[in-house]
């Protein structure tokens, strides 16, 4: 007698099928591991300062010099783009002096923030000139430009996580001088005791894509030489209106055509003012 | 409607023919080897032309039928075409039990839908996929449908919102958009397969069906045989694994009758890299037969589906990924892949149906439906952060190049590189976003990236009754009332902060304009809102739409002439409500919009003149006006009430006349269509990456024609060998100027408004030539399909900024570029080889076993472009086409399925 007949074979074999609808399910994987926090650690080692590098800037007929050594800075970052005052570009400064690095991407304070350390290697990217200040940067039309996106991964390396921002240079609006003002370039100043003659108005005029606005010392004075309060209208805080009275005024110091511009990375900058018109 | 009843009369006197001696003939048809009965079958008597449906159980009857010698045939989605003849010379005549034989289901695997398909589908508003709805008799339908669909061929270039699908009596479609989705009962497929199909405007006893046709899917638990059925497919298509089970007791003594069916489907990757695929489907019929006159049923069904989706992208993407199927939706997270874009689709539907055969010549259905449910597609966000998605047009090396400076070759091969061989560069880099928002938490700011889920909640309940009644042996009457009500909630729901801590509930574009106004808020009612993970956030407004319909129909058949007549009346309802006081538009946005009422009108008429039982002629024509969908009247229904400057319905008319001839060996079809769409609204709303917000483009009194040739032909050359041949010749033309108004849902510009002229342009969406030629070939329980495919003539989805006199601005007449901007681009058609092979088995006389291979595109033709879109956006600055091209989606390489089945 057959044990089992061709049918009730496949009725079980069905039942079985049934079950393993229901066991197999689970393997659709849609939960993920959360990525732990990653330090960067580069394992790099600085063998030149910024003021150096700075230094050794011999321009070319069309202000560029290529790098060709192997050098490496170390240095933090005083300036970023979060605000959109800065576009572009990072302010990276050691003990020694501040150095700008232009860059072809939206955004860069959510991978270099205030107070991030970097490492740059700089072999096969370029200094130039942008109005006066020197930067690190990379030809562009046959001047300098950014270095493009898809080269940060080879040049820029952060390491460790963001930290406190580089404690600012202080001085005194009343008591400036060229020299003392190119030694900061590119760093992050802090100006104590100045009053702005345009206080009550918006950091950016309305229909200007920037606006300057002069920087005064506590008596009301025009620096000297002249500071420039320098804003974009692509600042979030365009807006916002000069405090009255007498601050602080902490930011990036640039030079462009010869005119001494502070970039402040947000209205957060402006410290301490009185408030009385 | 006085005058719908004078032009009746002057139809029923003219063809009102004195009768002869009549007789009555009937049968009953069963499937050969089981004896199930062969319900739902056509049978036609040739030189009458008289037709009728057989039953559940597989009777049928022709009353009145002229004593002669007569060819009777039968045709059945399910079984082999099937002739026989017979003698009336008596008053009744009672026909030997006849038998069909099963047609073997070659069709299924070439019918499976892919992923890639699917996201075409969600993407183009107007595609759509109903290729598993056509499954009809005739050559063409079930060609364009089994054959075609794969290419997104759209019969008569229609929409899917001109197609009718009924599950017993209940229209399924989406009231907001218009259209049918299918997934909604994904993988049943044995559940669904009780299907009748109206072509076009062919008359139903249904309802008053669209311009496209009707599909009536018939889930009453007596129409399934008593089964138990295992079936086991493999694929390389969206899934990789199907299993569904069925098990149905057939009408038992007690007149109860069950029907149960489950599946799954799933895989970890689909034909696309990056897309999963899991899914799950269920559905329970039940009804009890109380007598001969009333019967009561019930169904349930649902398809719980998520899948990862993937998305069209430019050529240069697919060149430097190597892969015109590279899919930029997924990247790693800690070594897995992961898919940024993932669906989900859960609506169950309950359907309630009474069936009541009031006398002989009369019966009345009425169905009561509830379905609710949740559709969600999750995407990426991301605040003041790089552009998370790998396809950004920054990261491709023709960014580096504009029309003034030439991109360095140096960086240009640098990112090609990166592009080819590192895969965080080519997909999402997900340890990256993660990595960014932990950097950033310290500060105390919000989430840089997000993922968030987009997701409709929607409620219907519909109730319909259906009369029909046959008034003598000439005329059926049949007419229906029909309600629908439904509302759908939308909102975003915060699904991963991806390591972030928080997000803020306004719109960050808006803020950057207006830092401190309280326009940048989302909702005023609640500013500057706290959301975490679960929280709904950005839109929140419900959209409703009520719908009545009146609709009547006579059918009158005759010796020589059948013709019908139907009307429709439809009263519509539309509004918004908001639940949340947008910042940008604080007075129309919260509460109740007002409420837009449409009345609506639809005629139709045909007729069919029977020269010999061999040949036919017919002819159709109609005139209807169609109220707005939702999704076609509120601008912006995310953020405002506002709707389309004078919103009216769209009115469409049309006429086919068809040549069909059915012989033994040859059944063909010829028909010339022609349909007008007139004052139509197009809302196309999109992500715009330089404004992060969603934009909306109104196209305003879109009219288009439609024309074309559709021919059909099956001949059968000996008992086991077939010859197919189907072409579609289409041309579809927008025929007019539309208006298009630009409105940004963050309200960073004001709406703007243009002409577009896209006049003579063509219509996209769907292959507008499509060819095939074939071969069946069964013998002893073998099976061998073989079809080669040809595909033209399909175009691409416009940008209509770049028709307008804007986008050619200082461009001298016959500089190359006005060319350039303003014509619309072919895409690639080609050809494509299809076959399917299978063999089916009895054992013991009592288990049936099937076997079944199809390969589609089997030469592997990797250039095929199924569908495309150009970008709605426009470099106005360089006039530079290329900085923004158009988008593409390649029809599947080489795929196959493999189905198992086994039957007791």
């Amino acid at each position: 007698m057959k044990l089992l007949s061709t049918k009730n074979t496949i009725v079980i074999l069905l039942i079985a099928l049934a079950g393993s609808l229901v066991i197999i399910p689970g393997c659709v994987k849609q939960k993920f591991d959360v990525p732990p926090i990653n330090v960067p650690d580069p394992g790099l080692v600085a063998n030149t300062t910024i003021d150096s590098l700075r230094k050794n800037f011999v321009p070319d007929t069309i202000g560029m010099m290529t790098i060709r050594t192997d050098i490496i800075i170390e240095g933090v970052v005083g300036g970023d783009d979060e605000s959109g005052n800065i576009y572009k570009s990072l302010y990276l400064q050691d003990n020694t002096a501040g150095i700008s690095i232009s860059i072809d991407q939206y955004d860069l304070y959510t991978s270099y923030p205030v107070g991030q350390k970097i490492f740059i290697k700089c072999k096969g990217l370029y200094l130039g000139q942008y109005g006066t200040a020197i930067q690190i940067g990379y030809p562009y039309n046959g001047q300098i430009g950014r270095i493009p996106q898809a080269m940060i991964a080879d040049h820029v390396f952060p390491s460790g996580l963001p930290g406190q921002e580089p404690a600012p240079v202080v001085l005194n609006g009343g008591h400036l001088s060229t020299t003392l003002l190119n030694k900061y370039l590119s760093m992050l100043i802090q100006v104590n005791s100045v009053k702005f003659p345009d206080a009550g108005q918006p950091f950016v005029k309305t229909n200007e894509s920037y606006t300057s606005r002069n920087v005064a010392d506590s008596a009301g004075t025009l620096t000297n030489p002249l500071l420039i309060l320098y804003t974009s209208k692509y600042a979030d805080f365009h807006a916002t209106k000069l405090p009255y009275g007498v601050g602080t005024l902490k930011g990036i110091l640039t030079i462009y055509n010869g005119k001494y511009e502070v970039l402040v990375r947000d209205s957060t900058d402006l410290i301490n003012f009185s408030g009385k018109k | 409607m006085k005058r719908l009843f004078s032009i009746l009369g002057i139809f029923l006197f003219f063809f009102s023919i004195a009768n002869g001696q009549n007789g009555k003939v009937s049968g009953r048809i069963t499937e050969a080897g089981t004896g199930a009965p062969a319900s739902y079958t056509t049978v036609v008597i040739q030189t009458l032309n008289l037709s009728a449906t057989s039953d559940e159980e597989g009777y049928f009857e022709f009353k009145k039928v002229p004593y002669g010698t007569y060819t009777l045939s039968f045709s059945n989605d399910q079984f082999e075409n099937f002739e026989t003849s017979f003698v009336l010379k008596e008053e009744s005549l009672q026909l030997p039990p006849l038998e069909l034989k099963k047609k073997y289901s070659e069709t299924e695997g070439i019918a499976e839908i892919s992923t890639l398909v699917l996201d075409q589908e969600d993407e183009n508003k107007d595609q759509s996929v109903s290729g598993l709805l056509h499954a009809s008799e005739d050559i063409f339908t079930s060609t364009a449908g089994y054959v075609f669909g794969s290419m997104f061929f759209r019969p008569r270039g229609y929409d899917s919102e001109n197609r009718s699908v009924l599950i017993n009596g209940v229209d399924v479609s989406d009231p907001e958009i218009g259209r049918t989705s299918y997934s909604d009962w994904g993988g049943l497929n044995d559940a669904m397969k009780n299907k009748e199909v109206f072509n076009y405007l062919e008359p139903t006893p249904y309802s008053y069906s669209k311009i496209g046709g009707l599909t009536y899917i018939n889930t009453r638990a007596s129409s399934y045989r008593k089964q138990l059925k295992a079936s086991y497919s493999l694929t390389n298509r969206s899934y990789r694994n199907r299993i569904m089970l069925t098990y149905a007791t057939g009408l038992l003594n007690n007149g109860w009758s069950l029907m149960i069916s489950g599946s799954r489907r799933w895989s970890n990757e689909g034909y696309q890299e990056g897309t999963f695929y899991d899914a799950w489907g269920y559905f329970l019929a039940v009804e009890k037969r109380f007598n001969e006159k009333h019967s009561l049923a019930f169904t349930v069904f649902g398809a719980p589906t998520k899948r990862g989706s993937a998305a069209a992208t430019v050529q240069e993407a697919y060149d430097l990924a190597g892969s015109n199927y590279y899919n930029p939706n997924w990247g790693y997270q800690q070594g897995e892949k992961r898919n940024a874009r993932v669906k989900g689709n859960n609506e169950p539907e309950f359907i309630l149906n009474h069936f009541w055969n009031i006398n002989e010549k009369m019966r009345l259905n009425t169905a009561i439906s509830y379905s609710f449910g949740t559709n969600e597609w999750s995407s990426l966000n991301w605040y003041n952060s790089p552009d998370p998605r790998p396809d950004y047009y920054r990261y491709l090396p023709s960014y580096q190049t504009t029309p003034d400076v030439p991109g360095d070759p140096y960086v240009i091969n640098l990112i090609t590189q990166q592009w080819e061989n590192d895969v965080n560069v080519r997909q999402i880099n997900w340890d990256k976003l993660y990595q960014i928002n932990y950097i950033n938490n310290p500060t105390g700011s919000q989430a840089r990236y997000f993922l968030e889920n987009n997701i409709t909640k929607s409620n219907q309940i519909t109730f319909s009754t259906n009369l029909n009644k046959e008034l003598n042996a000439h005329i059926t009457t049949t007419g229906g009332l029909n309600f629908k009500i439904y509302s759908a909630h939308h909102y975003k729901e915060m699904k991963d902060l991806l390591g972030g801590n928080y997000w803020i509930d306004i719109d960050q574009y808006n803020e950057r304009d207006f830092p401190d106004a309280s326009s940048k808020q989302n909702d005023l009612n609640n500013p500057n809102r706290i959301i975490q993970v679960g929280d709904q956030f950005g839109y929140n407004y419900t959209a409703h739409t009520n719908n009545v319909n009146l609709w009547g129909q006579g059918m009158f058949t005759y010796d020589k002439i059948d013709y019908y007549v139907s009307g429709s009346l439809t009263g519509t309802e539309l509004w918004r409500t908001g639940h949340y006081r947008n910042g940008r538009h604080p007075d129309n946005s919260y509460g109740d919009s007002k409420k837009y009422f449409f009345f609506d009108y639809a005629i139709k008429a045909g007729l069919t003149y029977k020269l010999t039982g061999r040949h036919f002629f017919s002819g159709n024509a109609f005139y209807l006006t169609r109220a707005p969908f939702f999704t076609n009247s509120f601008i912006s229904p995310k953020t405002r009430d506002d709707v389309v400057t004078d919103l009216k319905s769209e009115k469409i008319y049309g006429a086919d006349v068809n040549y069909i001839v059915r012989y033994p060996w040859l059944s063909a079809r010829l028909t010339y269509f022609y349909t007008r769409f007139l004052n139509g609204n197009d809302i196309t709303s999109f992500f715009h990456d330089d404004y992060q917000t969603y934009v909306n483009f109104v196209m305003r009194n879109v009219d288009k024609s439609q024309l074309g040739i559709e021919f059909g032909a099956e001949i059968k050359a000996t008992k086991s060998l077939s010859f197919i041949a189907v072409a579609a010749l289409g041309q579809y033309l927008y025929t007019d100027r539309p208006e298009t108004t630009i409105s940004w849902d963050n309200g960073s510009l004001p709406d703007t408004t243009f002409i577009t002229y896209i006049k003579d342009f063509y219509v996209y969406g769907t292959p507008q030539t499509a060819l095939t030629g074939g071969i069946k070939y069964n013998y002893k329980y073998w099976y061998l399909n073989i079809n080669a495919n040809y595909y033209d003539n399909n175009y691409v989805d416009i940008n209509p900024e770049r028709r307008t006199q804007l986008a050619v601005k200082d461009l001298k007449e016959g500089d190359p570029k006005i060319a350039l901007i303003t014509e619309q681009e072919k895409l690639n058609g080609g050809f494509s080889l299809d076959a399917s092979l299978g063999k089916s088995f009895r054992i013991d006389r009592k288990v049936f076993i099937n076997v079944n291979l199809s390969v589609s595109n089997i030469l592997n033709n990797k250039d095929i472009q199924s569908g495309g879109y150009e970008q709605n956006r426009f470099d106005f600055e360089n006039q530079n086409v290329n900085k923004f091209p158009p988008k593409y989606y390649y029809y599947l390489g080489r795929t196959f399925f493999l189905n198992i089945n086994v039957r007791i």
